[in-house]
């Protein structure tokens, strides 16, 4: 059933996107990875439209893309305002914070 | 129907070679031109869903404006040292990190378990004509209609990310 | 002179309370431009509030909107939605009147962005209590969130605030994509997003792949309420945000974050075959937040971050209920909706008093409370009384709150929960001690300390509460268990 692949497809993508945000230390290659994440699940969102035959689920994609840029918008201007401070970020330097 | 197979086949390895590559990157630029490969062909995969609509919006949303501005983000502050790991100093965890293997051990083993989960299980379906599924018609009509609400929220939502990034990055002036 | 609403449209009178507030949402932004003195401004976002609770207040008389779903079924209209509203618009209400003196100090920059997303978070979390569509319900999720990313930011040449935002959008970014994981296997296995419907449809889902959907759902939502061990985030958010949006957070996005897996988990996923299983699941999840909460917040120094564990154990307690509610769900979800409310009246005073010491220019940790029974003794004693009330002694709110989620704990055969519940609310006498300890015994040289008439009026409303509510419970658990009874049954 190709169906069934398109959803394994989406499980493989969402995997390798949540090893990525719990291993890369860079806030921008985390942001990526949460982005493939949400990528996987729209696309099991769609798949699973199509297998429904029914509109909830398109438009549950298309908002999810919506959220997906207002979101990538408001990361990138934290990782810009930290970036401004200094030269290399990396999350094991931000210890300011205990814990 | 060998077509089909053929050409999800290759869209799936692009696709997961390239979010490998992401995890995987020494460089943010080179991340982020793989992140646009994958999202490029994950939209492959929604035009052989059909959905034309929803794989328009991944090449120019996705594709097009988020990995647009992560690169402009890059490009316009002021890191230059755009490496990511430095080299000097490698415990064992960060040389796991680097070589990606646990990320490929974790997703295969992730993506098994889902894949099981997914065959034993007899996922509900109706019988879906083949074409025509979606026009963009029907989603604007879906969208005004019973997704008033949400549609709604969505572009203040949208309001709200430009506050934030104007607020958050504006330099101090006066 | 009572005004009939018979004839007015339900439709609009139900989405009146978060279109008011869009609207002065969005009419303070616009002014702002045009505005030199923006302290008036502080003033329209809280009238808008105020409005929107009237609407409300209007939208929720018997009869004016009969129950049901309005709004191509978004909306929602029953007593647990007009509850939750209210309560969302109090939170509101008190974190915009205790930040009124601290941002033109600390934020005189972006004052009026300052409650524009305090006004734009308050709304995605009205609707995330409002609604009965996951679609909704997710959107509502992500605005707040959002919103709270960026107040969390907002003191921009403070690296602390820098760090703690971006940790708070790491962490919230991937809860929300395993949230979303999670809504997708949903909709597949009902192919819908509208709750009921998933509900009837989820009665021959296969069971693996069902049950794998409600992991990934409660883990999602386990980040956004901070319940451990999915709670790393919180004390470093809560330490490094500016004062008043700790408060913020402490109140009112956790409030909803529970609205919303009331309604997810009571309404869309109640079938026998996987309501055990959460109920379990939810059951390890408020054990394991009660006692790292607490036995963490033992540790610290810093009251603001204290203040972050103590609220991953009230993650616990009000678990208690969740757990509960799936055996016994009037009684359990009752004793959530009431221990969320007597949650927040109570946290308004004591952030109300962490923002009073940053307003004189002192810090927020345990030996700045040094000495605050001379400083303020009326202060002190009103501080010792909200503590108290969030340890669960009578006749405060905290007591009631607890009695009930206790009963409903034993109601539906989690006595052991229960026991634990008590134990740890034992524990938590150590750390408010601490603070008691240091405001009444330890001697200082400062000069008094002022609050200025808007956090005093926070206050005073904040204790007033906790003995009002306290003492006058019964009509509101009353309420608070019917509003689940009214769920679309």
């Amino acid at each position: 059933m190709v169906e069934n692949g398109y959803l394994a497809l989406a499980a493989v993508l969402f995997a390798l996107g949540g090893v990525g945000v719990l291993l890369r230390r860079s806030p921008l290659i985390s942001l990526m990875c949460v982005e493939l994440m949400w990528n996987a699940a729209n696309l099991a969102f769609v798949t699973f439209a199509r297998m429904h035959g029914n509109m909830d689920g398109q438009v549950f994609a298309f908002l999810t893309i919506t959220v997906a840029a207002a979101e990538a918008a408001i990361g990138l201007a934290l990782i810009v305002l930290l970036f401004r401070r200094r030269e290399h970020v990396d999350v094991d330097d931000v210890h300011s914070l205990r814990g | 129907m060998t077509a089909q197979y053929l050409s999800f086949g290759a869209l799936a390895l692009v696709t997961l070679w390239s979010a490998y590559k992401v995890v995987t990157a020494r460089l943010i630029t080179h991340a982020a031109l793989w992140m646009a490969l994958s999202f490029t062909s994950v939209s492959g995969i929604f035009l052989m869903l059909q959905q034309e609509f929803i794989a328009a919006l991944q090449v120019l949303i996705y594709a097009g404006a988020i990995t647009t501005m992560i690169i402009f983000a890059i490009m316009l502050s002021s890191i230059r040292e755009i490496r990511v790991e430095p080299q000097e100093k490698r415990s064992i965890g960060q040389r796991i990190r680097a070589s990606g293997l646990l990320a490929v051990v974790v997703g295969l083993v992730f993506a098994a378990f889902m894949t099981y989960v997914y065959y034993v299980s007899e996922i509900p379906k109706e019988a879906v004509p083949d074409a025509g599924l979606l026009t963009v018609r029907q989603v604007g009509a879906t969208l005004f209609t019973r997704f008033t609400v949400p549609f709604e929220v969505a572009s203040i939502l949208l309001l709200l990310a430009m506050i934030g990034a104007i607020i958050l990055t504006a330099k101090e002036t006066e | 002179m009572p005004i009939d609403l018979s004839s007015v449209n339900p439709n609009l009178l139900i989405i009146l309370p978060p279109g008011v507030l869009a609207v002065f949402a969005l009419v303070v932004l616009v002014l702002d431009l045009y505005s030199q003195e923006k302290r008036w401004l502080a003033g329209l976002s809280l009238v808008g509030v105020l409005l929107s609770l009237v609407a409300l207040w209007f939208a929720s008389r018997p009869g004016a909107v009969p129950p049901g779903d309005y709004f191509g079924r978004m909306v929602t209209a029953d007593h647990f939605t007009f509850y939750m509203v209210a309560v969302l618009l109090v939170a509101a209400g008190l974190v915009i009147l205790f930040s009124m003196d601290w941002v033109p100090r600390r934020l005189p920059k972006v004052q009026v962005e300052y409650y524009e997303l305090v006004l734009f978070a308050t709304l995605g979390m009205m609707f995330m209590a409002a609604s009965r569509d996951v679609t909704l319900i997710y959107l509502g999720l992500e605005l707040s969130s959002q919103a709270s990313y960026i107040l969390a930011g907002l003191l921009r040449n403070d690296p602390r605030s820098n760090e703690a935002a971006l940790k708070y959008f790491l962490n919230g970014a991937l809860a929300s994509a395993v949230l979303l994981f999670g809504l997708s296997i949903l909709y597949g296995l009902t192919g819908t997003t509208y709750l009921p419907e998933m509900l009837v449809a989820l009665g021959q889902a296969p069971l693996p792949l069902l049950v794998t959907a409600m992991v990934f759902v409660i883990a999602g939502f386990g980040f956004k309420v901070a319940a451990a061990p999915f709670h790393l985030w919180a004390p470093d958010a809560y330490e490094g945000a500016p004062t008043p949006v700790s408060g913020f957070f402490s109140m009112a996005p956790k409030a909803a974050a529970w609205a919303a897996v009331l309604r997810v988990f009571l309404e869309g996923l109640s079938i026998p075959q996987v309501m055990d299983k959460w109920s379990v699941l939810y059951a390890v999840l408020s054990a394991s937040s009660m006692l790292i909460g607490n036995l963490t917040a033992l540790w610290q120094t810093n009251v603001k971050r204290m203040m972050a564990y103590s609220s991953v154990s009230h993650a616990g307690y009000i678990l208690v209920g969740v757990a509960a509610a799936a055996r016994a769900p009037e009684v359990g979800a009752g004793a959530v909706l009431f221990y969320l409310l007597s949650y927040i009246l109570t946290n308004a005073g004591i952030w109300a008093a962490l923002v009073a010491l940053e307003n004189q220019g002192e810090g927020t940790e345990m030996a700045d409370f040094r000495g605050l029974a001379q400083r303020n003794p009326a202060l002190a004693w009103s501080l010792l009384l909200l503590f108290v009330s969030l340890i669960g002694i009578p006749p405060t709110v905290g007591f009631f709150g607890k009695f009930f989620l206790f009963r409903a704990g034993v109601q539906a055969g989690y006595v052991w929960l229960a026991v634990l519940m008590a134990i740890n609310s034992a524990i938590s006498v150590g750390y408010y001690y601490a603070v008691v300890r240091n405001m009444f015994f330890e001697k200082t040289e400062k000069p008094r300390l002022e609050l200025g008439s808007s956090l005093q009026a926070v206050v005073a409303l904040s204790v007033l509460a906790v003995l009002v509510v306290g003492l006058g419970s019964s009509p509101v658990i009353q309420y608070a268990e019917a509003a689940l009874g009214l769920l679309g049954r």
